[in-house]
């Protein structure tokens, strides 16, 4: 089973794109994310959380995340947190794998410069979901159609 | 359509908006650098400079059908 990547091709931001859709109770709906592999966990941004309604009062912190710039974002750990991720021939997989949510309640409380650039930055799928879910990734700057993830054998 | 369809039909309407960036980012960058957009399959609702404002605009739209981006003129994107 394979799953396409998107590619953000421009001379300042070239971006692997992976999108997924949040199956969690009450908070239906995509997720545009980032594939950074330089990032070891997967982080929900405060825009999407909010979107979606992602409930995060009760959740144990999570260390906060950090960005060149940046003061950090503090945030939540949801252990199990469900989204589907889907192929091209229209088969899901429905991974269910611990996540990092911004934890809007506590940036509301920060200073105005972090929180307008907390909502700037993007949801990030990280190393944990690749490894969680056994995929390789392939990425071709020059061939858009042979980007995509695949299930290790 | 069943719930199953229904979620896979959202799905697909979720990628469409995200095709639409990802093709059309240049553009985007040109037109709406350094601002929030809301996305819809392949038409920008609504943009701002804010977050807040951008929802204020899309108060009487269902958020989660919605991609909202922020579109960086340039620069990195490094969390950890």
């Amino acid at each position: 089973m394979i799953f396409n990547l998107e590619l953000i091709k421009t001379k300042d931001a070239e971006r692997v794109i992976f999108n997924i859709f949040s199956m969690y109770p009450r908070c239906i709906g995509g997720i545009f994310t980032i594939l950074d592999t330089g990032s070891p966990r997967t982080i929900i941004s405060a825009a999407d959380a909010f979107r979606l309604k992602i409930p995060v009062n009760g959740l144990e912190d999570s260390r906060p995340a950090c960005g060149f710039g940046r003061g950090g974002i503090p945030c939540k750990i949801l252990h199990n947190f469900k989204f589907n991720i889907k192929s091209p021939d229209n088969k899901t997989r429905l991974v269910e794998m611990p996540v990092h949510v911004v934890d809007i309640t506590a940036l509301k409380k920060m200073n105005k410069d972090l929180i307008d650039n907390a909502f700037k930055v993007p949801s990030v799928i990280g190393i944990d979901f690749l490894r969680s879910q056994k995929l390789k990734m392939i990425v071709d700057f020059e061939n858009d159609s042979s980007s995509y993830l695949e299930e290790l054998k | 359509m069943n719930q199953e369809e229904i979620i896979l039909q959202k799905f697909d309407t979720f990628e469409n908006g995200s095709k639409f960036i990802s093709e059309n980012f240049q553009n985007l960058q040109k037109n709406y650098g350094d601002k929030f957009i809301a996305v819809k399959e392949d038409k920008i609702l609504f943009n701002s400079d804010s977050f807040e404002t951008l929802l204020e605009k899309l108060k009487k739209f269902q958020l989660n059908d919605i991609i909202i981006q922020f579109i960086p003129v340039k620069g990195e994107i490094i969390l950890y």
